[in-house]
């Protein structure tokens, strides 16, 4: 119980300064900032089917904006963790914090805690506002089915998230200052997120000259990414050959049901759930195992 | 005098940053990107894709450079001991960037050894001196827009009061430009010009183009492969019928006269910034 206490005021002080930080402010702007203008673009694309066709793509819009926060928002995980570790050791606030009655894992729950709390606040907010503008932008109506699977969204996000607070809170641990841990941290997101699928595929062709070898190999290596298994959830899962999403187009998919949804990317979801608590308890055993001293 | 201690500071810069874990890990991956795109680009003439690679990532090696370039000092206590030396606040700030700018082309060139390289290796074209005029050209510009980024971190370094103060900075106005830009503008235009990028009206087309004029990417892009905005999350842009210093078609001084715009602009924002560190750096209580 004092142990639970102990957690929830360090998650409580971690919460109230990264709301204050100055560092974490920016980066939500500029996220909202691009997150809504994308959402916008995508809306008017939206509005100008539904005037030359006929007939509303929503699912384009959904999918567009589903798209740019898979990109973005492993920076808001990376920008709540870089330092969480760091800068305490650096500035000798840790072993303060240590002759007090508080144990290392005490400490390190409540900064996942207090982070995690952020990261929610920051994708609800972001999130809801940037498919709003899309909607609106759109001209179309929005459902209560639509609202419904706009939060299971924010969900799957913050699951997501979570996987590079957990990354960034290790790297933060093992590095010895808190700049050259947000430089590390940003170079994962930019390889994981953006090169390393594009890469595998080319370097695959490269040495097998054999499309259909190079995609198989390419499709193995991104099981293992999280922004994959992100996309599949959100979008559906996209054929090798065409392009083209085939079965359930993600959670947006409106023409299924929420429980066909979860039956057809059940195991998409149980890595999106689970990896991040196997990352958090890395970070938590190596920061039990770390000489604090500076 | 003062020419000797500036020469001696900015070796010592270039070979501080030669040595740094990040620029190397940031170098290896960067450079290794290249040459897979070029790769997967299999000898055609678009180097479209290249060409956004380079744009919209490797600024960050440019953030990279510059973000520390004077706030480390300053916390370590380096820079008092420094001044204690008849050594100038100019002299140090010139130094920075005279080292910054070492390391920077040393990156850029070496990029486009590789790319001429693996280029004529994959094509299996005979190297034609105009040929090779033009990717030295490229490589030029590419030295010079990398060189803004490099001397806003400079700057950040001088202004901020930390260094991860700086480096967010840097890293912020790096997203802003790269990746967000395109929508960003997209969406600013919308809203002046009251019209959508669907409804492809001339009016819309013009505001867009007087926004991009604020961003390097925009004449990186233009002077390039002639694109109006190479940022990674699709922006709106003309593809003109001049492609930029790549396009064969054109003789050198017509391209010249026709970029002028743009390499005006792309060799006066380093200085802008140069001048921003020079100021804020003179007044500043270290």
């Amino acid at each position: 119980m004092e142990n639970f206490s102990n957690v929830k005021v360090i998650a409580q002080k971690e919460f109230t300064d990264h709301l204050k930080s100055p560092v974490f402010l920016s980066f939500t702007a500029t996220f909202t900032l691009v997150v809504l203008a994308w959402s916008y673009v995508q809306g008017t694309e939206v509005e100008y089917t539904l005037n030359v066709l006929g007939s509303p793509d929503i699912m384009r819009g959904f999918k567009g904006v589903a798209e740019v926060v898979g990109c973005f928002a492993p920076i808001i995980g990376i920008v709540l963790g870089f330092d969480a570790i760091v800068k305490e050791i650096r500035s000798s606030s840790m072993n303060v914090l240590l002759t007090h009655p508080v144990f290392r894992d005490n400490i390190i729950l409540g900064k996942i805690l207090g982070s995690g709390s952020c990261i929610l606040l920051v994708l609800f907010f972001s999130i809801n506002l940037a498919t709003g503008v899309m909607l609106m932008a759109s001209g179309l109506p929005i459902t209560m089915q639509q609202i419904i699977r706009i939060e299971m969204f924010v969900s799957l996000t913050f699951f997501y998230a979570l996987i590079f607070l957990a990354i960034s809170i290790m790297i933060s641990t093992i590095a010895k200052k808190s700049n050259n841990s947000f430089l590390f941290n940003l170079i994962f997101w930019l390889v994981i997120t953006v090169l390393l699928a594009k890469l595998i595929f080319t370097v695959s062709y490269a040495f097998s000259e054999d499309l259909n070898i190079a995609n198989s190999q390419t499709q193995t290596i991104k099981n293992f990414l999280p922004d994959y298994h992100f996309s599949a959830t959100a979008v559906g899962i996209k054929d090798i050959n065409t392009g083209l999403t085939s079965g359930i187009g993600g959670i947006f998919d409106t023409r299924y049901t929420l429980g066909a949804w979860a039956g057809e990317f059940w195991p998409n979801l149980a890595y999106l759930f689970v990896l991040p608590f196997i990352l958090l308890i890395g970070s938590i055993l190596a920061f039990l195992k770390k000489d604090i001293t500076y | 005098m003062n020419k000797d201690s500036v020469l001696t500071l900015a070796q010592k810069e270039f070979s501080d940053k030669l040595y740094e874990p990040s620029f190397i890990v940031l170098l290896v991956i960067f450079t290794g990107t290249v040459l897979i795109y070029l790769q997967n680009r299999g000898g055609g003439d678009n180097f479209g894709e290249v060409v956004q690679v380079i744009a919209v990532f490797f600024p960050l090696i440019g953030i990279a450079l510059g973000y520390d370039g004077i706030i480390k000092e300053k916390n370590n206590k380096s820079l008092n001991v420094l001044l204690t030396n008849p050594v100038f606040r100019d002299n140090i700030i010139t130094s920075k960037f005279l080292g910054i700018s070492m390391t920077l082309a040393l990156v850029v060139f070496l990029s486009l050894i590789i790319i001429a390289a693996s280029d004529f290796l994959i094509s299996g074209k005979i190297a034609e001196l105009d040929s090779l005029l033009r990717l030295l050209i490229f490589g030029i510009f590419t030295f010079l827009y990398l060189l803004t980024f490099a001397a806003f971190g400079l700057f950040s370094s001088v202004w901020c009061k930390t260094e991860i103060e700086s480096l967010t900075f840097g890293v912020l106005v790096w997203i802003n430009m790269c990746f967000a830009f395109g929508p960003t503008i997209i969406m600013l235009a919308s809203i002046v010009s009251g019209q959508t990028l669907f409804d492809m009206t001339e009016n819309f087309a013009s505001t867009a183009s007087l926004f991009q004029n604020i961003s390097p990417l925009h004449h990186f892009a233009e002077i390039t492969i002639g694109a109006q905005d190479l940022s990674y999350y699709g922006g709106f842009g003309i593809q003109k019928d001049v492609h930029g210093f790549l396009d064969t078609h054109y003789s050198l001084p017509y391209l010249l006269r026709y970029y002028w715009q743009n390499i005006i602009i792309l060799l006066i924002l380093p200085l802008l910034f140069l001048a921003a560190s020079y100021i804020s750096f003179l007044r500043d209580d270290i």
